[in-house]
This record gives structure tokens, sequence and C-alpha cells, in this order.
């Protein structure tokens, strides 16, 4: 091995043994009562306690074999390490009577450290080469190469949702596109306040609800089609973000935050406890469908209402998958619509100066910029994309009732808009598939599946703690190229103090 | 009080209180339309207390603040925070630098330009749709943009991260940030602070360039001499708030009460015998600030 002192393996074993043999006491600690401990319903109604000790030892064993071959590969001796993780790929799989989740933890656990001790046997460390870089600038650099190449992403990207229905036409499939794409939309939409102008809006869902009552009441009160109601309730939407923006906007930091959460509960409220106008909350049923741009109707029956249906329209078979196909098409444009107007807002002087209040408001003043008229802005702007994806939910359920609009919906999008990446349009995309296609992918983990989730959280947070796709790009540039000179964020110079 | 000829600026019976505290005390004084004023005085002596008011980070407690632009009066006092960099054209850096420093040297300069180019772009939708009027009002906010990195040395780095510049560089850009805003009224909070002697240099040449180019009044808090004496016209000091001399630099620099305020004055003899032998012991503690 050349220059270089390979450690032998007495000196590495100890040290090795007692890393993994520390990992799995913590592993024990946290899972004895955790998971050792089950509380079941018992004989005259009484809980009874269950022991699984057997989950808590395969925990603890998956554990100590793991970290022992992160150990082995990080101290030089990644063949080590490999040997381990195939070693618990094939105990999980072949150990017999194992729980389905156990698994495919096991299966994970090994192939993550089997791929760790792979990629240190194909470039080892040697003192002559530049020392690898780490993963957090491994992912600027690909947080930086997205941007630049954010245009081929897009075109492939819409492509693909365009092909979408018909790679996979069947009723999960779509139905699983359409809710991505709707929160993807609500991304975009609450990003522009969030990621743009850096203000922390909890509320969102209150935006969201009064997009989808609007449409909803005034197709119930006033038999109003989608096509009229999508506009008005866009506006309405807008309007309400208008009021309840000018007291809310002068508040700053934290206490925004807190404020626009209480008004988000208060929309959801007023619309359960006003029953006799909103139906409370047995909600508002048989919300009208949308037609096909008012042309046909989605219907099995040649002829509905005094118009075609679409199957005869178009000379098609029927099938009620027309209808979701059409859903789907219609979310996607309505998010392209979105997207397409906050790329461009953020290159006027309006977004450049949401930018600016983001970085430093007490500037933005010095330089005579209205702070709350750009704030009223942003957030009316924002509420209107809210209000067109509310007026969408409505129509694709059927039926609303204020449990659709709780502030777990506001935490759902707030966490897509943060994980992508403040600001990155393809970062709430990539964050809207994780957030909302993962768990209903693995629907199997049962509640597993939002423990991962919240391990995943926590993992980015530590490793991205500004979002996946993170990095900024000059709405203008004066030498082009779209490359941003200077240093990168990474390696920014010796800051000097300010005072 | 010193004579101008043509204020730009004149302050009379200006007080800030904060509670009990009176940082500004009665202070009146005129800035010249192309003059450079400076103001110094020791530290907490109110000086950026002052610029605050005047630039509605505060609301003067009493005083008038009279800004004359184009044969008008504003009373900046009564003006709402933007406005007073909007309409009556006062403009301003901070002591400690506030650029937008995630985005590029050429969009902070922009975001200066927010009230002319947002009329431009039609409150956006004109914008929106690109239309050729926005467009040409686009450009010439760059042209403009670009005259000021060329005058502050910074036209290589104009895509570059304001937050990456160079301390000397950031000072820079602000005083073009300020500049882009096209105002009557240039207030510096200490420009020179950070920087080496060459760079100091430097900015003397930039601030008698822009007065003398741009037809503007420079308004300087500043502690460094060298930078005050060589190119201020009218030197204001303050000292608890209250301004003990005023006029131009040589008669400042003489002024008693300013060499007073600067050094201190010798009255240790002055002190009964007990406080002076209480002052002696090193461990004695604060006596209460009367004494």
């Amino acid at each position: 091995m050349g220059a270089v002192q390979r450690p032998s393996m007495d000196d590495v074993l100890p040290r090795v043994g007692r890393e993994a043999a520390l990992a799995g006491l913590v592993t024990l600690a946290l899972t004895a009562t955790m998971v050792g401990l089950h509380t079941v319903p018992g004989a005259q109604s009484r809980l009874t306690l269950e022991f699984r000790f057997g989950d808590v030892l395969m925990a603890v064993v998956l554990v100590f074999f793991g970290r022992m071959a992160l150990a082995f590969t990080r101290e030089g001796f990644p063949a080590y390490g490999l040997g381990i993780g195939v070693l618990i790929v094939a105990g999980s799989l072949l150990y017999p009577g194992l729980p389905a989740v156990v698994e495919i933890m096991g299966v994970g656990a090994g192939a993550i450290v089997g791929i760790n001790a792979v990629w240190r046997l194909a470039r080892p460390v040697r003192p002559d080469r530049p020392p690898p870089k780490s993963s957090a600038q491994l992912m600027d650099d690909v947080a930086a190469w997205v941007q630049r190449q954010s245009v081929v992403i897009g075109v492939v990207g819409v492509a693909f949702a365009i092909a979408l229905p018909f790679l996979f036409p069947d009723r999960s499939s779509i139905d699983l596109a359409t809710l991505v794409m709707t929160y993807i939309m609500l991304g975009w939409g609450l990003n522009i306040v969030v990621g743009l102008a850096g203000l922390l809006d909890l509320g969102y869902v209150a935006f969201y609800a009064v997009g989808a009552y609007s449409y909803s009441l005034l197709a119930q009160y006033f038999d109003f089609s989608f096509w009229l109601c999508l506009p008005l309730a866009g506006l309405l939407a807008a309007f309400a973000g208008l009021i309840l923006g000018f007291p809310v906007l002068r508040l700053r930091g934290d206490y925004f935050a807190i404020v626009t959460l209480g008004f988000g509960e208060i929309i959801r409220v007023v619309l359960q406890n006003w029953s006799s106008f909103t139906g409370g909350p047995d909600g508002i049923a048989s919300i009208p469908r949308p037609s096909f741009f008012g042309i046909a109707e989605f219907t099995s029956a040649p002829e509905a209402d005094g118009l075609p249906s679409f199957h005869t329209l178009f000379g098609l078979e029927f099938t009620p998958l027309h209808r979701l196909i059409f859903l789907y098409y219609l979310i996607l444009i309505l998010a392209l619509v979105v997207n397409a107007v906050s790329l461009r807002i953020r290159r006027l002087p309006l977004g450049r100066s949401w930018e600016a209040l983001r970085e430093d408001d007490v500037a933005c003043q010095s330089l005579g910029i209205n702070r709350r008229n750009i704030k009223l802005a942003a957030f009316t702007i924002s509420a209107m994309f809210g209000g067109f994806a509310g007026s969408f939910f409505a129509t694709r359920q059927g039926f609303i009732s204020p449990e659709s609009f709780t502030f777990i919906e506001s935490a759902i999008v707030l966490a897509i808009v943060v994980l992508g990446g403040m600001g990155s349009q393809t970062g709430v995309v990539l964050a809207a598939i994780l957030i909302i296609g993962m768990p209903e992918l693995f629907r199997e983990l049962e509640e597993y599946r939002m423990l991962i989730f919240g391990a995943a959280m926590v993992m980015i947070m530590v490793w991205r703690p500004r979002g996946l796709l993170a990095h900024r790009v000059p709405t203008v540039t004066l030498h082009g190229g779209g490359r941003k000179g200077g240093p990168s964020p990474g390696q920014r110079p010796e800051q000097v103090p300010a005072e | 009080m010193m004579d101008v000829q043509a204020p730009v600026l004149t302050v009379d019976h200006l007080t800030m209180r904060f509670g009990g505290l009176t940082a500004v005390d009665d202070v009146s004084f005129q800035a010249g339309a192309t003059d450079i004023t400076a103001v110094i005085g020791p530290n907490g002596a109110g000086k950026t207390t002052m610029f605050n008011c005047l630039t509605g980070f505060y609301k003067a407690t009493e005083g008038q603040l009279a800004l004359h632009r184009d044969g008008g009066t504003h009373y900046l006092e009564r003006m709402e925070g933007h406005l007073i960099a909007a309409k009556a054209g006062v403009a301003r850096t901070f002591q400690n630098i506030r650029l937008f420093a995630n985005m590029s040297v050429l969009e902070n300069l922009l975001v200066a330009q927010h009230n002319k180019l947002m009329k431009a772009s039609g409150y956006s939708l004109a914008g929106l749709f690109g239309l050729p009027s926005y467009r040409r009002a686009e450009r010439e906010g760059i042209e403009l943009a670009k005259y000021w990195l060329d005058k502050v040395r910074l036209t290589e780095r104009a895509d570059w991260e304001a937050g990456n510049l160079p301390y000397g560089a950031q000072r820079r850009l602000e005083i073009a940030r300020a500049m882009c805003t096209d105002p009557v009224l240039l207030c510096l909070d200490e420009p020179a602070a950070g920087l080496n002697p060459r760079e100091t240099s430097e900015l003397n040449e930039l601030i008698l360039s822009i007065r003398s180019d741009h037809d503007v009044g420079v308004l300087l808090i500043e502690h460094d001499m060298s930078v005050v004496m060589r190119i201020s016209d009218h030197v204001i000091v303050l000292d608890y708030g209250r301004k003990i001399a005023d006029g131009a630099p040589e008669a400042v620099r003489n002024d008693p009460a300013v060499i007073r305020a600067y050094l201190g004055e010798e009255e240790d003899d002055a002190l009964p015998p007990d406080v002076a032998a209480d002052l002696a012991r090193d461990a004695a503690p604060p006596r209460d600030p009367g004494a």
C-alpha cells in the first residue's frame, strides 16, 4: 500500500469492538421500553403488557454489526465492512420467520454499510491525493448543477409528467400522481411567501380552505360551473390574503409565524361552526365535477345536462379513468402556471424586492421600498394560488369538510418547501415526491413509515440544513453565462466581523 | 451655528429621548446642498441616533427636520420611513454593513432602483408579459448600475454574491447602492470603519467625486480624523447628545470644548481628598454617576 502505514488488526479490533458495543448499548436503552413493551387490550377491557424482547434483540444485533462494519471501513479495512454488510443482508433474507419490517430494515442497513465499504475499496485514502469531497460539498455541487440544468430538467420533468397517465394507466397511480401534483402546486404557491419573501407562514391551509369552500358554496348556492368558480375562488382567496395580511404583516419572525398559525385555525373553526352556511363538521357533499371545458361531461351515458359525454364526443370506449386523467392534467396545468408566474416574478423588481426583504428588511426601508406593500403582494399572490389549488381539491374529492384543512396540512406544505430548499422550484418537486409519494408507496410498513419519515427529516436537518437543493442563481448577470462568480458559499473567505 | 449658503437639510431643536435617557438633546444645524458635513463625537454621543431620526428609523421626540429639494420642503419627522428615501431623497449606509448578502452585487444595485423599476414594470403586470417599455427601463437600470460599479471598481465582480466580497468592497458597494436611489442627501455612518489606510484614502476620493459629480450633500459620521479633516467642509461635534461645536474643520479642531470632550479635563486637583483616595484604590466600588 505504498507509503501508507496500514494500522494493524490488533490495534483496530478493540477500538471497533468498543464502538460497536457502545452503539448496541444505546440501541438497547432506546428500544428496551419503546419496542420491547407493547400494551394490548386484555381481559375485562384492561390493558396488559406484552413483551417483545425478540424484536429488541434483533435491533441491538443489527445496530451492533452495522456499526462494526462502518467502523472497520473507516479504520481502513473496507473488506471486513463489506463482508459484514453481505452477512447482514443474507441473514435478514434467510433467517426464517422475521417480520417484514425487520427484513426490510436489515436489508437496507446491510446495503448501506456494504455500499460504504465498496466506495472505500474503490477509492482508498492516499495522502498524495486531495482528500475526497465531503458529502455536504458534493450535495452543494449537485444543487448548483441542478440549478444550471434547470431548463433541461424542467423539460424532461414536464414531458414525463405529461406521459405519466399513459405509462401507468391505473387508478391508484393516477390518483397518487394527482395528489403529489396538488402538493407541488401548494409548495410552489407557498414558496413565494416563505422561500422568496422569507416570511414564515404557518397558516397557508387557510387559503386552501377558502378556495375549496368558495367553489363548493358558489356551486351549491348559485349553481356556478367549475370554470367560472376557479377564477372566483382564486380572487376570494387573494382577498382573504389581503384582509389577513394587513394586521399580520406588521409582525416579524416568530410573531408572524404564530399569528398566521392562529389565522389558519380561525378559518377552520369558522367553517366548522357556521353550520347554517357551510354545513359545519358535516362538510359539503356532492360537489359538482368539472366538465371538459364546458364542451363535454364525463358520464357513462351518451348525453347529460344537454352536453355530449366525453367518450362519445371523441369516439372512445367509456372508462372512468378519463375523468381522473383529465383531473390530473388540470392540476398539472395549474401547477405549471403557478411555476411560470413565480419564475417570472422572481426576475421582476417585485421578486427582487421580496428576496431583498428576506435578506435585510431594514436596508429595504432605507432604499425607499414600501415593505408593507410588497409583503402584501407576496401574501396575496401566494393566497390566490392556494385558492386555485383548494377549488381543484374540492372538485376532485367531491366532498369537503373542515377536517381536510387542519394545521398538519400547512405543516406538510411548509415541510415540502423547507426540505426542497427555500426558493428552489425543482427542490419543491423533489420534496413533494419524497414527502407525499414515499409514504403512499410504503404503505405496507404501516406505522413504521412515519418513523422512517421522521428519521429522514432529522437526517436532512443535520446533513442539508438549508434544504436539499438550496442554491441561488442571480436573476440577472452582467458577465452572462449564468455562471456564478466568486467563491461558492461552502468556501466563503474569512468574514471580517462588523464592529 | 455655521452659516450655510444653500442648505439641503435644516435640523431644528432635534431631541430624541428613550425613556429617561436623552440621546440627542436640542441639536440644531444646517447641512449645505453640496457640502460634506461631518458629525463627530465620542462613543455614545448620539450621532447614530440622530441619523436614525433623519432616516425615519426613529420618530424624533421633538424638533423639526426640514429637507429642501427642488424648491420644495419635506418634513422628515412626519414622513413614513420608506418615503424619506423614495420622496425626500435621503439615502444612507449603515455602521454594520447591511447588504443583501446572498444576492449578487448587480442585484443589490437593482433593488436600490426598486421604485423606478416597479413603476416601469406596471407594478409587475407589464413586466409579467415582458412589454418593451419595461425591458427598456430594466436596461437603463442596468446601465446605471454599471456606471456605479465602475465608479466603485466592482465591475469585474458584478455577479459575485455580495456577502463574498472583501470588507472594503462591501463598504464601497453599500455607498454605490445608496447612490442608485438618486438621493439629494447621502448619510454615511462610519464609512471608514475597518478600512486600512490605503482603502481610507480611496474612500476619500470616492466621497469627493460623488459630491462634485452628482450634486449631492453628504452627511458623514466618522471617527477617523484623517477622513474628517481632509474632506469635510463643515464639522459638527456632539457630546452626550448636545452640540458642542459647529464650524469649519480648522476652527473645530482648536475649539477648547472639543478638546475637552475628546481628551477629558484635568480635574484631579479639584477632587476632594477622600474621593481621590477612593479612586486610587484599585478595587474601589464605582461611585454613583453623579459623583
